[in-house]
């Protein structure tokens, strides 16, 4: 599945300065992304494949608590847990899977709705933190590309 | 009222209550010249009147803090309960007195008469408050010690005189303020020793000086310590989470619910009170640092089981409170609503264990209650009684000593030879191998996805009485090898072939029923009659509801009501919608899932009918469940114990009463179950350095330098369903998660003339108890039929008389016993109600 996603990797290129003017943006579909999301100390690691679009590599991305997703994509998310068990749910596109310390899960779903969605976090037993309380911020493919640039920026 | 005679003549001469009181108050004072504080009990570091004796060149100094006072209830002169978490936030003089002695006492009196006008005239004076307690509950009443403060001139809302038990004020003096009380030198006749000094305690409840009650220089250095701990910054109170102190939905749902009252189709019209300070029970449940400032999602939130058994051959029935942290106690009924402490005369100790359940069951069929105890990792117990209340600790010559993660334990003949087997849940490897304070093993911190780990199984345990109070386990040989995360379970017969069977709940999981196979193993059969289960079930209870002879299947279920963030005790019929539920992966079940409790109309054949929603049992967070009458019109009606604790929101106790067989009513506000007594639904849960020792904890607030109190919800565990006072209707004592019990007191033979039958099984061929037994009573022309279980709440079972509510009629016409042996037998009426009867096997 990763295979699909080189198309992730062509936003590495980034434009020469003395470039006469900026190529429009690249907002071919990303047919399909795979995430990680890992509860750490009542919060959200997520975690995106770089440029060479492998999950696990160096050039992995990293970013907390919100995911970030482009619109039309086939995602999964693989989630986990460092420390406790979370319930990690995204209402708007049904999702509702657990994160548990060396048992992995997959959500998988389509974002196929722009927009901000709540992504609902919490322990088992006990109120949630605000940092497991985030946000899906699904926009189409070149704002993706746009933001993931911004993440791996220095 | 009058003071008896008969102590008024063995009464001591004024002068020696006085010369007694001064005596113990200058041993005290010897002992304060030695730095050992107000007596031997006291601290090293106490040595309060020494510091005090350089006050006038340190005081600046801080007051030294001594030691936090034993958290306490009784009554005061107005009769209401007034206890230490009343008093936070008060500083408070502490002394004790009794009205019959006219010297020492009014010499106290007439101090602290003194200290109430000078005090008064101060800044601070709203925050002060003067206790009295007195060393002679017996004859000082409420009435009495109103009468007294009035004649002192006592300021009632500052100045309050308490009484309650006489072992409990006792022991709060000679625990909980390290003062001493005693007996007088034999042939003085004078009733009661106690010390003349008065304690000053803080805002936070700790001890902070002692002082001469009786000298002006006493009340000088006590008047300007009350200004120092006044001037003293009030460690905050922080609740946690917010609502937990008031929570805003609470006042809504009560009137809601009185809104209903003309509508209930059972008669409602009596009420529970809360009568802990006058019963003398002094426990006070103590909990592992996981379920406090350490705060891990593990299993040590379900707490503990309260069964009851007549322990002492006394014909009452008496209390066994089991305890995380602190004493396991077990309490004496003497009759009238009242308790004393019988747990160092019995030998009951679980010595540092960590416990969990405990069940009373005659393992030797020698007509007492014996007791078991499970704990948590600590070796599991079994005590044989001598009959009158003696407990010798037998596990090794038993063979019960497990020591796992154990829950509920039930008591039940499966192969009918007329000896009680026993099974023990366990519920899994929650636990690391790294302790604790009090020697607690830490929990996983994912304990709650250890259904997902094999290797943390921990298979249940069937144990076969061999006799002579010696078991084995045959777990294997009888195919009961069952590995779901066992919190309790309920064994009867289901199949009406003689042989009991069992069913058990799964916190983290599929429940299973087990058939048993005429006592040579058991087929796991749960879908073929329940094809349905609750994911998350904590109690279970089989009871005929709907008096059709057929037992019906009750479940609480937990973890439908937690796993959503939109549901709450303001919603607490709603159902959380299936995509909300832990997902399948996560239950590793496959089976069709009933949400919230669970509800099996037994329809006959082995058919079983969910029917929670249609007869509304259906409440919020709950733990175990107690079924009883408690109406006495001859359905049975249920207590349901719910609520959380840190660090969750407050969640209620549930009542259902019984609306003829056809529905269950919601009834716990209308019985003055809840809100709870004072409508106090938080209390202190722990404290924190956050200047210190905890700095940086999640729970202190950002600007807190010093010690703060994390506040959280008060909530229940286990519960009982009994008459306690033998007053003919039933009453309920909780167990509640880290806070003193509840003994809610039913007022129903007071408000109108009740009608019931106590039937006390005596096997012979059967077990001697008759547990398993099914015992059917007719009267008016209806039948109730209810099987001796010992079933009575979360993690408990009793041994105590069935109780059958009557409704109208005054008589019963016949009592039909099937006995676990297969005999039938009937004993014919008429048979006066309002009476207990034995029916012995023949």
């Amino acid at each position: 599945m990763n295979r699909l996603l080189l198309g992730l990797a062509l936003c590495a290129c980034e434009a020469p300065d003395e470039a006469p003017a900026r190529p429009p943006p690249d907002d071919t579909p990303i047919p399909a992304l795979t995430v990680e999301v890992t509860g750490r100390d009542y919060g959200w690691i997520v975690r995106y494949p770089g440029p060479d679009g492998v999950l696990g590599t160096p050039d992995d991305v990293t970013d907390r608590r919100d995911l970030h997703l482009p619109k039309g994509a086939r995602v999964t998310v693989r989630l986990s847990s460092e420390d406790y068990v979370y319930s990690f749910a995204v209402p708007r596109f049904r999702v509702r899977k657990m994160a548990v310390p060396d048992v992995p899960f997959e959500a998988r779903f389509v974002a196929n709705a722009e927009g901000t969605f709540d992504l609902l976090g919490d322990p088992m037993c006990g109120y949630s933190h605000d940092d497991l309380r985030g946000k899906v911020v699904v926009v189409p493919p070149a704002g993706f590309r746009a933001w993931m640039q911004t993440r791996r920026a220095p | 009222m009058i003071p008896p005679l008969s102590r008024l003549a063995a009464r001591a001469p004024i002068g020696l209550c006085l010369a007694l009181g001064l005596a113990l108050a200058l041993l005290a004072c010897d002992r304060d010249s030695s730095g050992r504080g107000p007596g031997a009990d006291a601290p090293k570091t106490a040595g309060g009147d020494q510091a005090r004796a350089q006050a006038p060149a340190q005081a600046a100094e801080p007051l030294p803090e001594m030691f936090p006072v034993t958290p306490f209830t009784f009554v005061d002169q107005a009769g209401a309960p007034l206890g230490l978490d009343e008093l936070r936030g008060k500083v408070w003089v502490a002394d004790f007195i009794f009205t019959l002695c006219p010297g020492m006492c009014k010499k106290l009196s007439a101090r602290m008469g003194q200290i109430q006008k000078s005090l008064a005239a101060k800044p601070g004076w709203e925050d002060v408050r003067l206790i009295s307690f007195s060393v002679d509950p017996d004859y000082d009443t409420p009435s009495v010690l109103a009468a007294y403060a009035k004649k002192q001139g006592a300021d009632e809302g500052h100045w309050r005189f308490l009484t309650g038990t006489r072992a409990a004020l006792w022991s709060f003096s000679q625990s909980g303020l390290k003062l001493a009380v005693g007996e007088p030198p034999a042939g003085h006749g004078e009733p009661i020793i106690h010390t003349s000094k008065m304690v000053l305690v803080d805002r936070d409840g700790r001890v902070r000086g002692y002082y001469d009650g009786l000298t002006d220089e006493g009340q000088a250095e006590l008047e300007r310590d009350v200004a120092r701990a006044l001037a003293e910054p009030r460690s905050p109170d922080v609740p946690f989470p917010a609502e937990v102190m008031s929570p805003p939905w609470l006042e809504g749902r009560i009137k809601a619910q009185w809104a209903t009252a003309d509508k209930i189709a059972a008669f409602h019209d009596f009420a529970f009170v809360d009568r802990l300070p006058e019963s003398g029970i002094t426990f006070r449940h103590g909990i592992v640092d996981d379920a406090g400032p350490n705060d891990k999602a593990s299993h040590y939130d379900h707490g503990n089981g309260v069964p009851v058994a007549d322990v002492d051959g006394d014909g009452r029935l008496d209390l066994v409170f089991v305890n995380q942290v602190g004493r396991t106690e077990l309490w004496r009924n003497v009759g009238g609503g009242r308790f004393e402490d019988l747990t160092e005369a019995s030998g009951l100790t679980l010595a540092g264990r960590i416990g969990s359940g405990a069940s009373f069951a005659d393992i030797d069929n020698d007509g007492d209650a014996d007791l078991f105890v499970t704990t948590l990792r600590g070796g599991n117990l079994l005590f044989e009684n001598d009959g009158k209340g003696k407990l010798t600790d037998i596990t090794e010559k038993a063979g019960l000593g497990y020591v796992g993660h154990s829950s509920g334990a039930i008591f039940f003949d499966f192969d009918r030879d007329g000896l009680l087997d026993l099974f023990v849940c366990n519920i899994g490897r929650f636990t690391t191998d790294l302790q604790g304070r009090n020697g607690y093993f830490i929990g996983f911190v994912d304990a709650f996805a250890g259904h997902l780990k094999p290797e943390r199984a921990e298979a249940s345990i069937l144990y076969k009485n061999m006799g002579g109070n010696v078991f084995r386990d045959v777990t294997v040989e009888q195919t009961l090898v069952e590995t779901g995360w066992n919190g309790d379970g309920n064994a009867v017969d289901l199949n009406d072939d003689g042989f009991p069977d069992l069913y058990l709940t799964s916190m983290q999981g599929e429940d299973a029923y087990y058939e048993n196979q005429g006592g040579k193993g058991f087929v796991k059969k749960t879908r073929e009659h329940f094809p349905r289960t609750s994911w998350g079930a904590m109690g279970v209870k089989f009871f005929d509801y709907n008096a059709d002879g057929l037992l019906d299947l009750f479940i609480t279920d937990m973890h439908t009501d937690m796993a959503p963030p939109g549901l709450g005790p303001d919603h607490e019929k709603d159902k959380i919608p299936a995509d909300q539920m832990y997902p399948a992966d996560f239950r590793a079940t496959d089976v069709e899932l009933v949400y919230g409790n669970g509800a099996w109309e037994n329809k006959g054949g082995g058919r079983f009918e969910e029917v929670s929603d249609k007869i509304n049992f259906e409440m919020y967070w709950p733990w175990g469940l107690s079924e009883g009458d408690l109406n006495a019109d001859g359905y049975p009606d249920v207590f349901i114990d719910g609520g959380m604790s840190y660090p969750f929101r407050y969640g209620m106790n549930t009542v259902f009463l019984n609306e003829g067989g056809k529905r269950f009513a919601d009834a716990e506000f209308i019985l003055g179950v809840e809100p709870r007594r004072g409508g106090r639904t938080a209390r202190p849960w722990f404290e924190l350095e956050c200047g210190g020792a905890d700095k940086g904890h999640q729970r202190c607030p950002a600007e807190a330098k010093g010690r703060v109190t994390i506040w959280s919800a008060r909530s229940t565990r286990s519960a009982v369903i009994f008459d306690l006072d033998d007053d003919g209707d039933l009453d309920i004592v909780t167990s509640e998660f880290n806070d003193a019990p509840q003994v809610l007191v039913s007022d129903l033979a007071d408000k109108k003339p009740i009608h019931f039958l106590k039937v006390r099984l005596v096997g012979v061929t059967s077990n001697r108890a008759g547990i398993g037994a099914r015992v059917t009573v007719k009267a008016g022309g209806q039948a109730r039929m209810q099987v001796n279980d010992g079933k009575s709440g979360y993690l408990s079972q009793s041994l105590m008389p069935l109780y059958f509510g009557l409704g109208d009629a005054e008589s019963v016409e016949a009592i039909e016993v099937l006995w676990p042996s297969g005999k039938r037998q009937t004993v014919k009426g008429p048979i006066a109600g309002n009476t207990t009867v034995d029916v012995k096997e023949e």
